[in-house]
């Protein structure tokens, strides 16, 4: 796949790698321990001591919100994964083998979609019980169906295709049919899902934790402090910001890259 | 006909299964709401009285039935915290939210579609950039983030309101609105970005198809062949991404009620999975579910009346 | 895309088409926006003393597309003549430039993609001088057009009845007479029922009723020249006889003028009284169809006669 490059794809890159750069080195070093509380420092406007400031605990938001970020990120990654996993799997499987199955399963994803997963995770994670393995295997579980969704559109376009055809006929095996020669052409449409994919994550979790139902303090989550900070926009508007802000460069980043990649390979609009 | 019976129908199963998951989903979770009601020192027998008094220990789908049944009526079941009718509990809330979430709508259709419109006309390569941009930019502002920095630059550095003081709408029409606005606004924004682009991008598509050109050769100007023919084509998925956006604005409100402390359905949700108050979670997700479900619905008789195609296959 | 620098004179850029009205050279008579009859009027005084002038009359026409390599030209230097009740075909491969000439005479080249120099005088009308407002007033009103897929030229939205009085409807024709008028086009393309299909959806109709609607659009403001672009194409062979039958009609019957483009030489023989054969944007050979059926004088020509497949000898085989 050939991607042209553009002022979008550009700026999602260099974008992304800061941010990748800034979390991966904030779960091995942060300037401050992330729950290093300071009585004498508490909620100090931003300086070149705290870059983003401290909260009402005197914790440095700036370690706060990249150890945050490490946490969203991670989870957005988890559940890409598990939903992309699935995703293919059932996809390509429903789409090439089609029949009954297909049909109810595609039934199910579609309700599944249909509905906002922000609500489902919502329930179910507040009743079993927060912590990252639940969140990302909650999210991860719903997120399945829109994966399964594009791959089988695609694997059911392809399966019909001459140069499939004409494999079967000469005694390629199916499994190696799905693998070599129709996956790969599901890369396309399933790179812009993971994208969307990864910001809804990110967004999911920070929802979530948002409410009280995600990431359990102490461990730094944006959602959480975001919640937290509210208690403190009167006095410390910085953490609000600083909190927020990195949720939208986490997502900005990745849709920037998302719309780059789409415009680059012809599939978006000038 | 035939293909409108069909999708009530479908309607219909879709209701039931979304209704008897949300059932059985609620009968799996851990924690007992007997021990909680009853404290942990209550004897065995108090417990199954209780339990017996709750309709407890009927089969599930029995008492999915029973339940469905007074649904339907009216009355889904007694809270099991305030041990009043869960309807009573619901009625003030229930108008807050779907007010919010209405004018939430309102707000993202009437700001997507003109401008989703005016920028697919647009010619020039700046204009679309600009608006590119803007898009990406309010794409990933999630709408709490605006809500907090609503309440921060109106409510607290420009004393334009006070958050935290929502007044009933029976009490002050006016101000329970105005109350409302933001909230509303904080949801839209990201939503209309979503449908500018996407209507845009619907609008562009349409506009690069066989018909245009032959519209063309009729001698129709640009401005003719949108409002004859392009838009409506542009519309179909424009309609059903709305019905998503109308879904997501009402979970959306979870959120925003608990940034502007805004009494709704969100706010009792969640105070009620902190009590594992089941009747009350249980109506409030298929309350909303069923809205789900019935804005698809709409949104699918909408596109039946845009695209004939639709109304045989 | 900017292509001031070094634009040569007589080109038209058309996407700052408004700056250059006037200034550039064109050839003949530049009169525009007056209505069509007073035009043929004046156009009669001036030519008096011949005999027949020609509906169309296109030279020295050049086009170059903004993407395209410099040298590159969709049409390279084109000129030919078409009068009226005339049929004229094209023939070429594609890429052949047969295609873009047709739009440059249906003006419907698309503004701001590319350089056009030459001239076209449509009834003794400067297209290439036209601002796209008298272009727009031409479309549809002096110049028809049938495109070849008759599946996707339709919006599978709106009635068939709705599109095929369109051109009468832009131009305020009240609704009675348009609904009066639509039904008697489409009964004239040999569609039965037509007052039945005028409120069908495209997607109810054959793609050989919907060829016939398209020509009943087509027809309907009585256009001065019907182009039809690959019009059988698309459409399997029965169709396709029907359809030809159903031009020949028109032509003959009503005088309709006829420019007729297709790939098929076959085709073109049995509807065309003279033709043009097109390669890589030039004429190779031009003449009366019989004629040059006859005696192709061209290698590329000869070509093409010989990829026909020899009906008479096919059959003698079979049978």
């Amino acid at each position: 796949m050939k991607i042209r490059k553009n002022g979008f794809l550009k700026t999602g890159e260099i974008m992304s790698l800061v941010l990748a750069t800034v979390i991966v080195t904030g779960f091995f070093w942060t300037p401050y321990g992330t729950t290093a509380m300071n009585a004498a420092e508490k909620t100090l406007p931003p300086s070149l001591h705290h870059l983003l400031g401290t909260d009402n605990f005197g914790r440095d938001v700036f370690s706060r919100v990249i150890s945050g970020a490490g946490t969203s990120f991670l989870i957005a990654l988890g559940v890409v994964a598990v939903g992309c996993i699935g995703g293919v799997l059932i996809g390509s499987l429903c789409g090439y083998f089609g029949g009954i199955a297909d049909a109810v399963l595609m039934r199910v994803c579609d309700a599944i979609t249909a509905f906002p997963a922000i609500l489902l995770a919502l329930v179910v994670v507040s009743l079993f019980g927060g912590g990252m393995a639940n969140i990302l295997l909650c999210l991860g579980l719903l997120f399945i169906p829109s994966f399964a969704r594009v791959v089988r559109t695609e694997v059911a376009r392809v399966r019909d295709m001459n140069y499939i055809q004409s494999a079967r006929l000469m005694g390629v095996s199916t499994g190696r049919i799905l693998l070599r020669h129709i996956l790969p052409n599901t890369f396309p449409v399933l790179l812009p899902a993971v994208t969307i994919g990864f910001n809804n994550a990110v967004l999911a979790e920070a929802s979530m934790s948002f409410l009280g139902v995600g990431i359990q303090p102490p461990q730094a989550s944006l959602g959480s402090m975001l919640k937290d900070s509210q208690t403190y926009l009167n006095t410390a508007p910085w953490y609000a910001l600083g909190t927020g802000g990195m949720i939208v460069l986490l997502v900005l980043a990745v849709s920037l890259l998302s719309e780059g990649i789409q415009q680059g390979t012809g599939r978006g609009q000038v | 006909m035939k293909v409108l019976l069909r999708k009530i129908l479908n309607l219909m199963i879709a209701l039931l299964i979304v209704t008897l998951l949300t059932f059985l989903a609620l009968q799996v979770i851990p924690g007992d709401p007997v021990t909680k009601m009853l404290g942990a020192d209550a004897t065995a027998a108090q417990a199954a009285q209780l339990r017996t008094r709750l309709g407890l220990d009927q089969p599930v789908l029995v008492r999915y039935g029973r339940w469905l049944l007074s649904f339907l009526k009216g009355d889904p079941g007694i809270s099991y915290s305030y041990s009043m009718p869960v309807a009573e509990m619901l009625k003030g809330k229930l108008s807050v939210t779907v007010i919010l979430t209405a004018l939430s709508f309102a707000m993202t259709v009437l700001i997507s579609i003109p401008l989703g419109i005016l920028t697919a006309r647009s010619e020039s390569v700046r204009v679309n950039h600009f608006f590119l941009i803007m898009d990406q930019l309010f794409m990933a502002l999630p709408p709490f983030f605006i809500g907090i920095l609503s309440v921060y630059l109106f409510g607290i550095v420009l004393k334009l309101f006070a958050p935290g003081t929502y007044v009933p709408l029976s009490e002050s029409v006016a101000g329970g609105l105005g109350y409302l606005l933001l909230p509303a606004l904080a949801m839209a924004l990201p939503r209309s970005a979503m449908t500018v682009k996407m209507l845009r991008s619907s609008i562009r598509s349409q506009m690069a198809e066989d018909y245009v050109r032959t519209a063309r050769s009729r001698g129709l100007t640009d401005s003719q062949i949108l409002h004859r023919h392009a838009l409506r084509g542009a519309m179909v998925p424009v309609v059903t991404f709305l019905a998503q956006s109308a879904a997501e604005i009402m979970t959306g409100t979870i959120i925003i009620e608990q940034v502007f402390t805004i009494p709704g359905l969100g706010r009792l949700l969640l105070s009620s999975i902190g009590s594992r108050d089941f009747p009350v979670v249980q109506a409030i997700v298929v309350l909303m579910a069923v809205f789900v479900i019935l804005v698809n619905f709409a949104a699918d008789l909408i596109n039946m009346a845009i695209d004939p195609r639709i109304r045989v296959s | 895309m900017d292509q001031t620098a070094g634009e040569p004179a007589g080109v038209r850029s058309m996407d700052r088409h408004g700056e250059k009205e006037g200034t550039r050279q064109t050839f003949g008579r530049t009169s525009c926006g007056d209505s069509g009859d007073e035009m043929t009027d004046r156009q009669s005084q001036k030519n008096s003393g011949q005999q027949a002038p020609d509906l169309l009359k296109v030279s020295g026409l050049r086009v170059h597309f903004h993407n395209a390599a410099p040298e590159r030209y969709a049409v390279n230097g084109v000129s030919f003549s078409l009068k009226r009740g005339d049929t004229l075909g094209i023939v070429g491969e594609s890429g052949s430039g047969k295609t873009v000439t047709a739009m440059c005479v249906s003006g419907l080249m698309p503004r701001g993609k590319a350089d056009e120099e030459g001239s076209i005088l449509l009834d003794g009308r400067e297209m290439f001088s036209c601002s796209e407002e008298n272009l727009r007033r031409i479309r549809g009103q002096d110049v028809g057009v049938v495109f070849q897929d008759p599946m996707t030229t339709f919006d599978p939205l709106c009635r068939i009845g709705r599109q095929v009085e369109e051109a009468l409807t832009v131009r305020g024709i009240p609704k009675m007479e348009r609904r009066k008028r639509a039904v008697e086009a489409m009964g004239l393309a040999g569609l039965r029922d037509a007052e039945e299909l005028y409120s069908r959806y495209p997607y109810e109709l054959s793609g050989g009723m919907l060829q016939r609607a398209s020509i009943a659009a087509a027809m309907i403001t009585k256009p001065k020249l019907l182009i039809c672009d690959e019009v059988t194409t698309a459409l399997d062979v029965l169709i396709q006889e029907q359809i030809l039958e159903l031009l020949r009609n028109l032509n003959e019957d009503y005088g309709m003028t006829i420019l007729f483009i297709s790939h098929d030489l076959h085709v073109v023989k049995k509807i065309c009284k003279s033709v043009l054969v097109m390669e890589r944007g030039k004429i190779v050979e031009s003449g009366e169809t019989a004629e040059v059926f006859a005696r192709p004088q061209h290698a590329y020509t000869k070509k093409l006669i010989a990829s026909i497949p020899a009906r008479a000898e096919r059959c003698r085989t079979y049978d």
